[in-house]
């Protein structure tokens, strides 16, 4: 999977699943911040991109990604 | 397996609200318990047990999950950390349990972020499902 | 099987949108108090659930199984301490019978303690 369509899969499911328009979903944007995430919410998204992509992230290393182009090369480094 | 009052090493709810009576044990990422359900009941009423039992039986299974996991991780002396429902989405009860039947639960972990764990929950009696929902379990430290 | 026990109901207003809100109050000596947690009493999110259906059941004048729970987010602890006074705001459309839409929520004072949409039907 090149860089690109993680992009594009990640952005669209957030949009979908945390309704925010995507084009709010930038590289730099803060995650928790852009979808509205509370404590109790983190673990949706950590469900979400783990059912998507097929992996598994702990929470201890979902806890360094920030924004959303962290969460990018995350996965990237994952599926790699 | 532990059973009636060896279940409040993994639990901190205590009489009339405990609604796990069989702990069957925990795999890494799942956990299974069972509760007869008897007419004394809090949440029971004419001969059936209402949906509040029966998500808090759900509920008690995520938390006894997680005491065992506790238990692994601080040593078997820890005592059970105090939990709460943090969020139920798509609950079905397809039919209340009748005083008598056995609801066995089976719950599965999907993600846990700190000390927040989201888990699906499938509860039956005999082989017929009763009832599914996914639970988000939120814990002190 | 909570009113007048667990909780009781103290009044009703409804609002012009279709809206009723429940001023309720809780029993902070029940002995559900005693086990959820001992020492450290909270409302139990499954009594939280109970109120506003038994809020649900005063209003429609039956008694209901909510069979599906689209989404209940607590989002406060209740404490019969602390918060003994609520108000539960439900909004139920009756139209299906079978269906009924339940959507409600728990607060005071500007606190939302928790919400829920669900759909119901009369027993």
């Amino acid at each position: 999977m090149t860089k690109e369509e993680i992009i594009s899969k990640v952005n669209a499911l957030l949009a979908e699943e945390f309704e925010v328009e995507e084009e709010v979903i930038t590289p730099d944007a803060n995650i928790k911040k852009t979808l509205e995430l509370d404590s109790l919410s983190l673990v949706d998204l950590v469900a979400l991109i783990d059912g998507e992509f097929g992996i598994k992230t702990n929470g201890a290393e979902m806890s360094k990604v920030l924004t959303f182009g962290e969460l990018y090369d995350f996965i990237a480094g994952k599926i790699a | 397996m532990l059973q009636g009052e060896e279940i409040k090493q993994l639990i901190p709810q205590r009489e009339p609200i405990m609604m796990i009576d069989t702990f069957y044990g925990a795999s890494e990422t799942a956990g299974k318990s069972a509760l007869t359900v008897l007419a004394a009941n809090v949440f029971c009423e004419n001969g059936q047990l209402r949906e509040m039992g029966v998500i808090e039986h759900i509920a008690q299974t995520s938390a006894a999950y997680n005491g065992v996991k506790n238990k692994q991780n601080n040593g078997e002396d820890s005592k059970p950390k105090l939990g709460y429902i943090g969020e139920i989405k798509k609950c079905q009860i397809v039919r209340l349990p009748r005083v008598g039947e056995q609801l066995v639960t089976e719950v599965v972990v999907t993600a846990q972020v700190m000390n927040v764990t989201l888990m699906e929950a499938t509860t039956k009696v005999g082989d017929e499902t009763i009832a599914t929902c996914q639970i988000k379990l939120f814990e002190e430290d | 099987m909570l009113k007048d026990d667990f909780f009781t109901i103290k009044g009703k207003e409804s609002s012009g949108d279709g809206q009723v809100t429940y001023h309720v109050e809780l029993n902070a000596d029940h002995a559900i108090f005693k086990g959820h947690f001992p020492g450290n009493p909270i409302s139990p999110g499954v009594c939280n659930i109970g109120m506003i259906k038994a809020c649900a059941e005063e209003e429609i004048g039956a008694s209901l199984f909510i069979g599906n729970m689209k989404q209940v987010k607590f989002s406060h602890l209740i404490t019969p301490t602390e918060n003994k006074e609520l108000d539960i705001e439900l909004k139920i459309d009756a139209t299906d019978s079978e269906a009924i839409k339940l959507v409600a929520a728990i607060v005071k004072d500007g606190t939302k303690f928790m919400d829920i949409k669900a759909e119901a039907r009369k027993e």
